[in-house]
């Protein structure tokens, strides 16, 4: 991807200025799949935010922003799976920005339109800086500061979280074959990302339908999402085609998933 | 502007071996502090923001609070420190709760009523305890509503 012209940044916050290596040794462990423990830590996804905030900040590689993304929506979960309330607002309040500039990164990564492509560089470089402000906010540390301090959660109250969250999608998906609009399906597509952390949370594997189901209706969502950017680029009018083949792609997507819903949405039972 | 100023419910005792900042609230002080938030509700009040300490025993006061909200919850480290112009600045909304600990709420309610921290030992706040102040969010400018007491509060609840 081709570099933009960002100002060059200004030193990090205190949280944030620890060298790749320090981070390393500070944080070395991937978030663990497969295993069961007793007790479900916020550790391994707390340090995968740390890890990922660094390089989200310098905005030289998109894999931090999409990383600290990721690292954001397991917290969530753990939260929800906790029963707890607060904590997260603020984790919402990440991802937003970090949202806004992934969304430009996916798209710039689709090779659009020349045209289109310089209007989302410029974007890009926008709400990077954007990021980067709201990565020197103070409520940053506070927010990591105060996740490091709750404690682990006990396996048997993650489980009646998630099987409400499993309720939850399966109603999302029953309502499909009455309501076959956009809007239930990015219900059913947010219930499911939810049931699948609540799942890995808990170290447990989704049946293959199911994951085929939402890798569709994330492409749904992202054909969804370049629409709306490529509806709000000023020059628009001479790139119809683009525009076509993006109606498409969304029409593609969503006819797949209502078919995969279909055959697959009984693997939610039980 | 309305704010309800609150002090954390009771929480664990402090013991060598855990970090001051990682004592939750006790099961006898989350019960207490549930029909505080029951006497809150039935005297009408909701919330748009919720702000908190990063303490766990003020994360999980906040927490209690949660059914009262309508908005935002934010966490911020200002609660956790001496009150001043950085947490003012950031108070946002209508009515908006913020969960702190002693000496700061005390410290808070004196600035807010007098303009200087100073009068704080006129404002004792008990653990679960809260103070309604009207006004502008603004050091001097703002009025007190009613100063509850936990025990009274929990009558109510």
């Amino acid at each position: 991807m081709k570099r933009t012209s960002d100002p060059a940044p200004a030193a990090p916050p205190a949280v944030l200025r620890l060298s790749p290596g320090q981070l390393a040794r500070r944080y070395p462990r991937r978030p663990a799949r497969g295993a069961v423990p007793a007790w479900l830590t916020v550790t391994p996804w707390l340090d995968h935010l740390r890890r990922h905030l660094l390089v989200a900040r310098e905005g030289t590689n998109p894999e931090g922003v999409h990383q600290m993304r990721v690292a954001c929506g397991r917290l969530l979960v753990w939260l929800q799976l906790g029963g707890r309330s607060v904590l997260r607002d603020d984790l919402h309040w990440l991802r937003r920005g970090a949202g806004e500039v992934r969304d430009l990164d996916v798209l710039l990564l689709s090779s659009p339109p020349a045209p289109f492509a310089r209007w989302l560089r410029e974007r890009l470089a926008e709400k990077r800086e954007a990021l980067r402000a709201q990565l020197d906010d103070a409520r940053l540390p506070a927010l990591l500061e105060a996740l490091e301090h709750l404690p682990p959660l006990r396996v048997e109250d993650a489980d009646v979280a998630a099987r409400r969250l499993r309720r939850r999608a399966r109603a999302r998906g029953s309502k499909l074959p009455t309501v076959r609009n956009a809007a239930a399906l990015h219900a059913l597509r947010r219930a499911l990302r939810r049931l699948r952390f609540a799942e890995e949370w808990r170290g447990k594997e989704q049946p293959k339908r199911l994951k085929r189901l939402q890798q569709t209706l994330g492409e749904m969502n992202d054909g969804a999402v370049a629409l709306r950017i490529f509806d709000a680029f000023p020059e628009r009018g001479g790139l119809r085609t683009y525009r076509a083949g993006l109606v498409a792609r969304v029409a593609r997507a969503r006819g797949e998933a209502l078919r995969l819903w279909a055959d697959g949405g009984a693997a939610l039972e039980g | 502007m309305e704010l309800l100023l609150v002090r954390h419910a009771a929480a664990e005792a402090r013991r060598r071996s855990r970090a001051d900042a990682r004592r939750g609230l006790t099961e006898e002080g989350r019960k207490r502090f549930r029909r505080c938030v029951r006497a809150l509700e039935r005297m009408g009040l909701r919330l748009d923001r919720i702000y908190h300490s990063p303490l766990l025993r003020a994360v999980e006061t906040a927490d209690l609070l949660a059914p009262l909200l309508r908005g935002e919850s934010v966490v911020t480290s200002h609660l956790a420190a001496p009150p001043g112009d950085p947490l003012l600045r950031q108070l946002a909304g209508e009515r908006a709760a913020l969960v702190g600990h002693e000496p700061y709420v005390s410290q808070l309610a004196s600035l807010l009523l007098f303009g200087t921290t100073e009068h704080a030992a006129r404002f004792p706040f008990r653990k679960g305890g809260a103070a309604l102040l009207t006004g502008p969010a603004a050091p001097g400018a703002m009025r007190l509503k009613a100063f509850l007491d936990p025990r009274q509060l929990r009558r109510l609840g």
